[in-house]
């Protein structure tokens, strides 16, 4: 199994929204591949489909989402093959979540301690004495002060960024092989948020874990991610080494958002100019034409763009970009 | 750069004070058992608001930042301290202050009334402060919804029809249309996607400079911040750490919080030393740290730190002070 480069190979997956044959689709032949150890990130606007893609990866879809097309491939399994018994043997185990409000995530009847325990119970067939004395170990690791006092703790008894550290050692806690994080630090301020973050990394790196990272917020993407997708109107547009989707966006979306963002210094060397904005809004689901989604929005758009969905062009190393006009 | 220089507006400065606040109190009364404690959201703030200014209000969540605000546009009653509303006396009269303070909410989806049109959102205050007849109405409402950026025929809408970005528009336009001097904007585009918070950012920024109205802009949001304020105040547990013009406050950050909050902003790790993240959250209000109430986060805490009443303000130039004991040293 070591073989395998890519840990997470998503092909073409097409997610519609209701049950008849005609039913808008939320995700359109998403394509993309996470490699062992790696930070993937995926980014874009409310609506555009990157929550459900990650559903679709830990098998959680329920009606009246379901998949119309595509293949997810776990390791050597197909996620949407496997019978809901099998699925839960891999989520919790192989496949770790993070949510974005921890206080939703966490079950608010169980002392939080009992909660990393049943981890070690149900995926590595521990006894109770044994799974506690590990719960603790583990809120240790995420660095929460007094673990052992914690671990008595209802989860409404802790601040928000102790609550998420206790999401991350419930998912941490079996060393999974792909961690989900969707929008894990949104509902934080922005000093936990660097924290938290760089909690996640490290723990990552120690165990080998890869991290598909789902935000909305570019910045945060750019900086923690080897590779960033954005996804606009359910369709992948563009992906990018992160490093390079600030200096280099080549999507005419990515770009606007680029303009759009306040970021650091900017003003220092610009002076207070009007941010660039992007007209319009994001079409919503049913109501996307064919073509390029962006169409309405994009200030290069021809008539070509309105007729035929743009095919991914091959970037000279990694990555792509699906437009007819980019650069 | 011509246009780069700290000196953007230098007439902002010289505008006439419109609102002005002085050693503001705020404290809330807590009974656990028998023990009563008061939590101190605001705890002494003093500011000055000038006509056609931005000034920016940035903290982590629980700092005291919405109390404020609310303790301004009159909703809160302050424990202690004045607010002076520059032009009306001593006694203002309720109406009098909802007509020259208004605000903008973050959530556009629970800020504006689902039972009234948007001509009702609008005109009942233009009727409410007589500021026209019942003819003059709807014009007043078209040239508004237009400078702000929604169709006409929103008219006779509700506000279900809208989007988020929409509706954060026509709060704006329900904020401007009695006119106000100040106008209190809290986490304005918290809840907007990027693309869309771009739009209101430059809509509030071109308003502000047209109407010269007062803009309170409170944010978590550095980024925002930054691009928006004239001046910059950073707030900590109830109280200012650091104020001054917006360059200032972010070329040469003075307090270890501002300069920890910078390292915090995402895209700021390369340009700024990681080491000055830190860490642990904020203390309870309801017992602050003795001595600076900073001091159990801050890597360069020394002993003076930790007890004592806490520093007082170091003035850095007549346009920038912080609360450090260290706030004159290079670093």
């Amino acid at each position: 199994m070591s073989g395998i480069e890519n840990i997470l190979q998503v092909e073409g997956l097409s997610i519609a929204v209701g049950s008849k044959h005609d039913s808008p689709l939320a995700a359109e032949s998403v394509t993309f591949n996470v490699k062992r150890g790696e930070i993937f990130g995926m980014v874009g606007e409310s609506g555009c489909g990157k929550s459900i893609c990650a559903l679709a990866v830990s098998g959680l879809l329920r009606s009246p989402l379901r998949t119309t097309a595509g293949r997810v491939m776990f390791e050597d399994k197909d996620i949407l093959a496997l019978n809901s018994r099998e699925i839960r043997q891999l989520r919790g185990g192989r496949i770790a979540m993070i949510f974005q409000e921890p206080m939703t995530a966490l079950n608010p009847l169980m002392r939080v301690g009992d909660q990393i325990a049943e981890m070690f119970v149900l995926h590595e067939r521990l006894s109770n004495s044994e799974a506690r004395r590990r719960a603790v170990a583990a809120l240790e690791q995420v660095q929460v002060p007094s673990p052992e006092q914690r671990c008595a703790d209802y989860p409404h008894q802790l601040s928000g960024g102790m609550r998420q550290r206790v999401m991350i050692a419930i998912a941490m806690a079996c060393k999974p092989a792909l961690l989900i994080a969707d929008e894990p630090t949104t509902a934080l301020d922005v000093t936990i948020q660097a924290e938290i973050i760089s909690l996640v990394l490290e723990l990552c790196q120690q165990s080998g874990t890869a991290v598909l990272l789902i935000s909305h917020d570019l910045g945060l993407v750019a900086e923690t991610c080897n590779r960033v997708a954005v996804m606009y109107a359910g369709r992948i547009i563009e992906e990018q080494r992160g490093d390079l989707i600030f200096s280099s966006p080549l999507h005419p979306y990515t770009r606007g958002l680029v303009a759009a963002l306040p970021r650091p210094g900017r003003r220092l060397a610009g002076g207070q100019k009007p941010l660039a904005d992007i007209p319009g809004l994001v079409p919503p689901i049913g109501q996307r034409a064919a073509g390029c989604h962006f169409v309405p929005r994009c200030g290069r758009a021809d008539a070509k763009c309105k007729q035929d969905v743009p095919q991914a062009t091959q970037l000279g190393g990694d990555g792509f970009v699906r437009c007819f006009h980019h650069g | 750069m011509a246009d780069s220089l700290p000196a953007e507006r230098p007439l902002v400065a010289e505008n006439p004070v419109v609102l002005h606040a002085e050693n503001l109190h705020v404290h809330f009364p807590i009974r656990t058992g028998l023990q009563k404690h008061s939590l101190k959201a605001v705890d002494g703030v003093s500011l000055d608001l000038r006509a056609g200014e931005c000034l920016g209000l940035v903290g982590e969540s629980g700092c005291g930042k919405s109390t404020l605000a609310q303790a301004i546009m009159g909703l809160l009653q302050p424990t202690a301290g004045a607010i002076e509303l520059v032009g009306f006396g001593q006694e203002v009269r309720r109406r009098d202050r909802a007509r020259a303070i208004q605000m903008v909410f973050q959530d556009p989806f629970s800020s504006l009334n689902p039972r009234m049109t948007i001509r009702q959102i609008l005109g009942g205050p233009l009727l409410l402060h007589r500021l026209c007849t019942r003819d003059e109405v709807e014009g007043r409402i078209m040239t508004l919804l237009a400078r702000v950026g929604v169709e006409r025929a929103a008219m006779d809408r509700y506000p279900h029809a809208f989007s988020g970005g929409q509706r954060q528009r026509l709060c704006i336009a329900r904020a401007l249309v009695v006119q106000p001097r100040i106008l209190i904007c809290d986490e304005p585009v918290s809840a907007l996607d990027v693309s869309i918070r771009a739009q209101i950012i430059n809509l509030l920024l071109e308003l502000k400079d047209e109407l010269g109205v007062a803009l309170l802009m409170i944010s978590h949001d550095l980024g925002v911040i930054e691009h928006m304020s004239d001046r910059i105040a950073v707030m900590y547990l109830g109280r200012f750490v650091e104020t001054g013009n917006w360059d200032e406050v972010i070329m040469r950050a003075a307090h270890p919080y501002t300069r920890a909050l910078l390292a915090s902003m995402p895209g700021a790790a390369k340009t700024q030393n990681k080491r000055l993240r830190f860490s642990g959250e904020v203390p309870s209000a309801l017992k602050p740290p003795p001595g600076c109430a900073f001091h159990p986060r801050c890597s360069e805490a020394q002993d003076i730190c930790r007890s004592g009443a806490g520093p007082g303000f170091t003035e850095l130039n007549g346009r920038h002070a912080a609360r450090c004991h260290f706030a004159n040293r290079e670093t």
